[in-house]
């Protein structure tokens, strides 16, 4: 006989993550589990689970688990339907599709969403074994015409008894809520937190008596031990029994308008026509791949998923929305994706794997990443939901579990705490994961903690992928069900996470946003003619990018701009585009670890060997590092004779936070396969400990070869036309470092920086020639926006300003954006003395007699230039803070961030003193990135900035002790230190 | 008008208990990071030698090797801010309390009691120092920012003579304008308007336009000097009556038993309340409150006392934990209470005592004075 398991996706109500229940269901003696949450969400997670459980047996090399054998999920739900409780167990396809249908109109009727066509009003769903939990619900479907049981509990037997005298049908399957009185107490948090109550407010939906028995005990009681109930529940399970939900085979829609076309010859001929026009005489290796991989997804029966991307994305071009597009993850591997426009880095060229993107075992749809300008993406993914009908597509949903820090956030306020002591418990678990142990120190916390651990890992809320997005052939609910996205209009997301969705059949098209294509865009709209035809191949083999990059001025430049890429760059001292791609995959968390092993070698200083030629033959451009996921996939295959796809499941699992619990079975399992083709024991040793320690996030090569070249075009622009790169990077916002260190970086390429101008500014920054830079209005906080706009449509329309009076004559401005602007210098024009408070006066009619206000210093525009734009003009921060404050002799530039390093530095110089390392300057931070230690404790790297120049710095636990606060990014610091070499480069070390 | 001001207050009453902390730098631990201990309030000698609030205190007796380390007394703290209510009430009874040791109270028309108003004064400053061994300064002036201002001077009463207070006030920087708002402040100082004086002359209307029209006249008045503010009462009026819970540790709605305290409260004076509010406050000081109808007023105290309670329950509906509770009564139901009382109604009141005892005897029923009666 069956449970009914409520699982943590019954959100406010369940205990039992899918482990947890998998194993109560199990440890009750039941063999068939249905999953009976509200909607269908929890599925593909206890399916996953239980597949987990078997997949773990045959990585060990073990038999099947008895004990999980036989054990099925079924799928069923719980909704509510006129104010009664039902279940739903489909028995057919049919079923099911309805199910999602009454699911998905109930959600987009209780929240405000897109209206979808078809939907319906939420029915309750036919070709489903229905469950009425009263006998008034049983009552009011059974007068609707819908076929129903009586779903029996002990707890009510009367109302079993009833039903069954009036020859109604009663089933009894057992519901798995809770066991034990945490397990109550737990669901009455849970709920506590889902209505956003207090605990001792709360009082549980669940009885003590509903608390789950042994199935043994459980048949023995009434109403299960009645005969006809026990054989009507036996029956449902028979019905159920039989469906098999559709899992697994991959569900391509066709392109619009290609309904009834042969989709592989089309895709045959586009790739043709493709590979003629980009390359100039295909030679044998590209046609053979082109065959080699369109001969793939011929046999996949994927050639309609890339049809359909192209068609998305021309669609959009013909609409005029996105101009500049980057193909990039797994898909750019392909020489079809490049054919087709779909990406834009030659695979063949360029070495990439295909099969990282699709082989023949591939169970799992591979999904292409496609990025659009960072304010494009909003349309573009709209522009999908017209195209194709709000009914076919969704965006896909994320699952977010409680982590330490929220589980302990959502506990401390179901118990009333407030903020302050939140913020405090804050302090205390920032920067490490676990933190739940230090915080115990307070007493006072006890059960909040307790309770809080036991939260860690449930289900917490639906949030929605940054731009995964999948088409279904018909309607979205004969696939799965789907909702309106929280706090996102007109978009509606699935239930199913990421992994769900893939693991249906449904494949993802991730439509995601990126700020340096606007950049680019931007830059090339301004510099026109200026451009090379073929921008991405130019930038490439222009000797000046390539200095740029190997000297790691790259501030700005796209994906390479961070202090640990730059200083990677500055070891290395290459800047081709080769190296270029290494370093961006090198530079991600799991890859970093050897970085200094890959300087050496590749600096040649020191000698790599490889303990075993297949090293050589497998990892030499990255001289025997682990660089890309590919690399994983290689080593497998090689070495332990693993299928592509299997190498693939160990890739993803690097990538995921259980990674650590499943890791020893893929170990077992490579080790076997190691040993079975003779592999030498020192060989296995060292490429598994490579793999082990490859964990967190990394990249494939053709996404690091994209981002390459996007990171080279970007570059190229900065080289060549520094003003309007900068102009263009400032105004799309979002980089790695704030404004005013784009300026500093500016004024160090000679650039001139001209303050805001009422005349001569717009609202974006803009290049004044090659050499100067003008600030934007944009950039003016404290104005109001629609004023702002309307003075810039003024002067568009009527010409210039003459004069500051005829300027508030024309534009109207409040007091409030007039004194914005002001004080960040528009007016300034008007007042070469630079004295801002008599401009401040014209807007209130000039100053009044008797009032003498006091003028404007250098310091004092200083201050106000702060304070309403986060930069400065005329002087820096760290210059103003020094005179004001005192102390501070050097400066930054003499911690050795100059290229020329052996020169004296600057202030060394003046004071004729020369050969003292220990510094003290005031300076700006500019950048953070806090580390732990190995000891859990926490340091930083820091990037400081003054007039002189910046420099890469490291606090290290002692230096943050004695300051008692982390550096964060604008504070002006007066920072004492010394200057240590490592590895060439200069580094300073707070003291 | 005079300002008093009682500097360092907590500091002042530690020294008061322990002679041996005079003439020393002190300090009260931060109750806040007890897993590393810093400093909260330093005092001047402290100050002097260079710690600031916030300093670690390994770091803190690094540098001031003599420094003490108090542990910090709230709640004597703020009882000690009640004494000084309780103080200033002997000598007039219109005041207000400001800041932990600051206080604003009106001396205008004590002089046939006290004398001239410098030396009662001077006077209130000594008896301070004698009673409570507190010392204050002091800011006499007919404006309440002029005095306000003037009582920053150390160690001594200053007075600003009725026509000065402009010509004291002038060079005063803007920021010690009490309670100006940061937005304004700096819009004032990026129209280079630094001190009082520069303010003084600035018409009326531009002054509107820089700040709003409620404000403005209130804000010219107060740079000028021209502030006359009624002060209110400092002790409660007669027959009202205020009684406040300060919950240590803070509780959530639930845990507090306020029914019967409220009972006792209802029981402290014979006569039914005329007029009753609940207020509270979270831990986060958000304000709340509720306002009894007249017929929860006419119900009998153990009723009324549970009707509190639930009302308490239904407002306090933020998911956070409560700090304060106060009562706030008017007493004598039926009737405004006024300034000469009416033979009848001395006649009537006389039995509250009565009244009183079969309302402790018959605690669920309504027992109503005798002009209730008569209406109903």
């Amino acid at each position: 006989m069956f449970a009914l398991g409520i699982s943590d996706f019954s959100v406010g109500e369940g205990v039992y993550p899918a482990a947890q229940l998998l194993r109560v269901a199990r440890g009750l003696g039941y063999r068939d589990l249905v999953c009976w949450d509200r909607g269908v969400a929890g599925y593909p997670k206890l399916r996953d689970t239980l597949e987990w459980i078997h997949k773990a047996r045959e990585l060990e090399g073990l038999p099947p688990d008895p004990q999980w054998t036989d054990f099925r999920i079924h799928l069923g739900c719980r909704f509510s339907w006129r104010g009664h409780g039902y279940g739903a167990l489909p028995f057919s396809d049919a079923g099911y599709a309805a199910l999602n249908r009454l699911l998905s109109a109930q959600a987009h009727d209780a929240a405000p969403g897109p209206d979808i066509p078809g939907l319906g009003a939420p029915e309750p769903p036919q070709n489903c074994v229905l469950l009425a939990e009263d006998l008034s619900g049983l009552d009011v479907l059974l007068r609707e015409g819908f076929y129903a049981a009586l779903l029996a509990h002990p707890r009510r037997v009367q109302e079993a008894r009833k039903a069954l005298a009036a020859g109604l049908p009663v089933v009894a399957p057992q519901v798995l809520r809770f066991r034990t009185a945490e397990g109550l107490e737990m669901h009455r948090l849970k709920r506590a937190i889902a209505q956003q109550s207090t605990l001792i407010r709360t009082e549980a939906l669940w009885d003590v008596a509903e608390a789950s028995v042994p199935r043994a005990e459980w048949e023995v009681r009434f109403p299960f031990a009645e005969p006809a109930v026990q054989k009507a529940t036996a029956a449902v399970l028979e019905r159920i029994g039989d469906w098999r939900i559709h899992w697994g085979g991959w569900v391509l829609p066709r392109p619009l308008g290609q309904e009834e076309a042969d989709l592989d010859a089309l895709l045959r001929e586009r790739v043709r026509a493709g590979v003629a026009a980009k390359f100039e005489h295909p030679e044998g290796e590209v046609l053979a791949r082109m065959e080699r991989e369109l001969e793939l997804i011929s046999q996949m029966n994927f050639a309609r998923y890339f049809l359909l991307v192209q068609d998305i994305v021309q669609a959009l071009t013909h609409k005029g929305l996105p101009n500049r597009i980057c193909g990039r993850g797994s898909g750019a591997a392909s020489l079809v994706s490049y054919a087709l426009d779909l990406s834009n880095v030659d695979p063949v060229d360029t070495n990439l794997m295909f099969e990282r993107f699709l082989t023949k075992e591939r169970k799992d749809p591979p999904d292409m990443d496609i990025d659009f300008a960072w304010d494009e993406r909003d349309a573009v993914i709209q522009a999908v939901f017209e195209r194709y009908g709000r009914h076919r597509v969704a965006m896909v949903a994320n699952h977010a579990f409680f982590k330490p820090k929220g589980a302990l956030r959502a506990v401390a306020q179901a118990h009333g705490r407030p903020d302050s002591e939140l913020k405090q418990l804050a302090r205390y678990v920032r920067g490490w994961e676990g933190g739940l142990a230090r915080a115990s120190e307070n007493p006072a916390w006890d059960v909040i903690l307790r309770q809080a651990a036991a939260l860690e890992g449930h289900f917490h809320q639906f949030s929605v992928h940054p731009g995964g997005t999948i088409v279904t052939p018909g309607p979205m609910w004969e696939h799965a069900a789907f909702q309106p996205a929280p706090a996102k209009e007109k978009v509606s997301t699935t239930t199913w996470d990421k992994d769900g969705v893939e693991n249906y059949g449904l494949v993802k098209i991730d439509l995601l946003g990126n700020r340096s294509l606007a950049v680019i865009r931007d830059a090339y709209a301004v510099l026109g003619d200026r451009v090379a035809t073929d921008p991405g191949t130019h930038s490439r083999k222009d000797p000046d990018t390539q200095a740029l990059l190997a000297r790691g001025d790259s501030i700005g430049v796209f994906y390479v701009e961070s202090p640990a890429t730059r200083q990677l760059q500055q070891r290395v001292k290459k800047g081709d585009f080769e190296t270029l791609v290494i370093h961006s995959s090198l530079i991600r968390p799991a890859a970093y670890r050897w970085v200094d092993r890959y300087v050496k070698r590749s600096r040649g200083e020191e000698v790599w060997e490889p303990s075993d030629p297949v090293f050589n033959e497998l990892l030499s451009e990255s001289y025997g590092v682990l660089v890309y996921q590919e690399d994983v996939i290689k080593v497998c295959v090689a070495l332990a004779g693993w299928s592509h796809y299997e190498a693939d499941l160990l890739r993803k699992l690097l990538g995921k936070p259980d990674c650590e619990k499943k890791l020893p079975y893929f170990e077992a399992r490579f080790r076997r396969g190691c040993a079975a083709r003779g592999v030498r024991q020192a060989t296995v040793d060292e490429s598994w400990d490579m793999i082990r320690t490859f964990q967190g996030y990394s990249f494939c090569k053709p996404h690091s070869a994209s981002y390459a070249q996007v990171s080279f075009e970007s570059a190229w622009i900065k080289a060549h036309h520094p003003a309007v790169f900068f102009a263009s990077v400032i105004t799309n916002q979002g980089g790695y470092y704030p404004a005013i260190a784009y300026l500093g970086d500016a004024r160090r390429h000679r650039l001139v920086v001209r303050g805001p101008d009422a005349n001569a500014s717009a609202w974006a920054f803009t290049a004044e020639g090659e050499q100067a830079l003008r600030v934007g209005l944009m950039q003016v906080q404290g104005a109001i926006q629609k004023e702002i706009h309307e003075l810039l449509e003024e002067r568009e329309r009527h010409g210039p300003f003459d004069t500051l009076d005829e300027l508030l004559g024309r534009a109207k401005l409040s007091v409030t954006t007039a004194e914005a602007l002001c004080a960040a210098g528009a007016f300034d024009r008007w007042a070469p003395d630079g004295d801002r408070t008599r401009l401040m006066w014209a807007r209130l009619g000039g100053v009044p007699p008797g009032v003498r206000p006091r003028p404007t210093d250098p310091f004092d525009r200083a201050d106000l230039e702060m304070e309403t734009m986060d930069l400065t003009l005329e002087m820096h921060p760290a210059a103003l803070a020094r005179v004001r404050k005192g102390g501070g002799p050097d400066r930054v530039a003499d911690a050795g961030y100059s290229t020329n390093l052996d020169a004296a530095p600057r202030s060394e110089a003046k004071r004729g003193t020369s050969g003292r390392n220990h510094l003290r300057f005031w300076a700006l931070v500019v950048a953070d990135k806090e580390v732990a230690t190995e000891k859990g404790e926490r340091m930083q790297f820091v990037t400081f900035e003054d007039e002189t120049g910046l420099c890469e710095a490291v606090a290290f636990p002692d230096a943050i002790r004695r300051r008692q606060r982390p550096f964060r990014v604008g504070e002006i610091v007066s920072i004492s230190g010394k200057t240590t070499l490592q590895d060439g480069l200069a580094v300073f070390e707070v003291a | 008008m005079l300002a008093m001001w009682v500097p360092e207050l907590p500091f002042q009453l530690a020294c008061g208990r322990d002679g041996a902390l005079r003439d020393r730098p002190l300090a009260f631990l931060n109750p806040e990071s007890p897993r590393s201990p810093s400093l909260w309030f330093v005092n001047r000698l402290g100050r002097a030698e260079g710690l600031v609030p916030g300093l670690p205190m390994d770091q803190a007796l690094r540098m001031a090797p003599g420094l003490r380390v108090l542990d910090p007394a709230p709640q004597i703290w703020w009882e000690a801010q009640g004494s000084l209510g309780d103080f200033l009430q002997h000598w007039t009874p219109q005041g207000q309390l400001l800041r932990l040791g600051e206080a604003l109270v009106e001396l205008q028309g004590t002089q046939r009691i006290f004398g001239p108003l410098v030396d009662t004064a001077e006077r209130m400053r000594r008896e301070l120092a004698v009673r409570h061994g507190w010392a204050s300064h002091g800011g006499l002036s007919q404006s309440a920012t002029a005095a306000q201002i003037a009582a920053h001077v150390e160690h001594c009463l200053e007075t600003v003579e009725e026509g000065a207070e402009a010509t004291f006030l002038a060079p005063q920087p803007l920021r010690r304008l009490p309670d100006l708002a940061p937005r304004l402040r700096e819009r004032f100082h990026r129209l280079g308007l630094r001190a009082f004086g520069d303010l003084q002359p600035v018409p009326l209307p531009m002054l509107v336009e820089l700040t709003n029209p409620k404000l403005a006249p209130d804000l010219r008045a107060r740079v000028r000097g021209e502030d006359r503010p009624k002060l209110p009462l400092l002790a409660e009026r007669p027959g009202h009556a205020r009684h406040g819970w300060r919950l240590q540790p803070p509780r959530l709605p639930e845990e507090v038993a306020l029914a019967a305290r409220c009972l006792d409260w209802l029981w402290s004076d014979p006569r039914h309340p005329r007029r009753l509010a609940l207020h509270w406050w979270d831990v986060d000081g958000e304000p709340h409150g509720w306002r009894a109808t007249p017929e929860d007023l006419t119900a009998p105290p153990l009723v009324l006392a549970r009707r509190i309670q639930q009302a308490f329950l239904a407002g306090a509906t933020r998911r956070l934990l409560v700090r304060e509770v106060e009562l706030r009564l008017a007493w004598g139901l039926g009737r405004e209470r006024a300034l000469f009382e009416d033979p009848r109604n001395q006649k009537l009141e006389r039995l509250e005592p009565t009244l009183a005892r079969l309302r402790r005897r018959f605690p669920d029923r309504s027992v109503l004075p005798g002009w209730m009666g008569q209406g109903a």
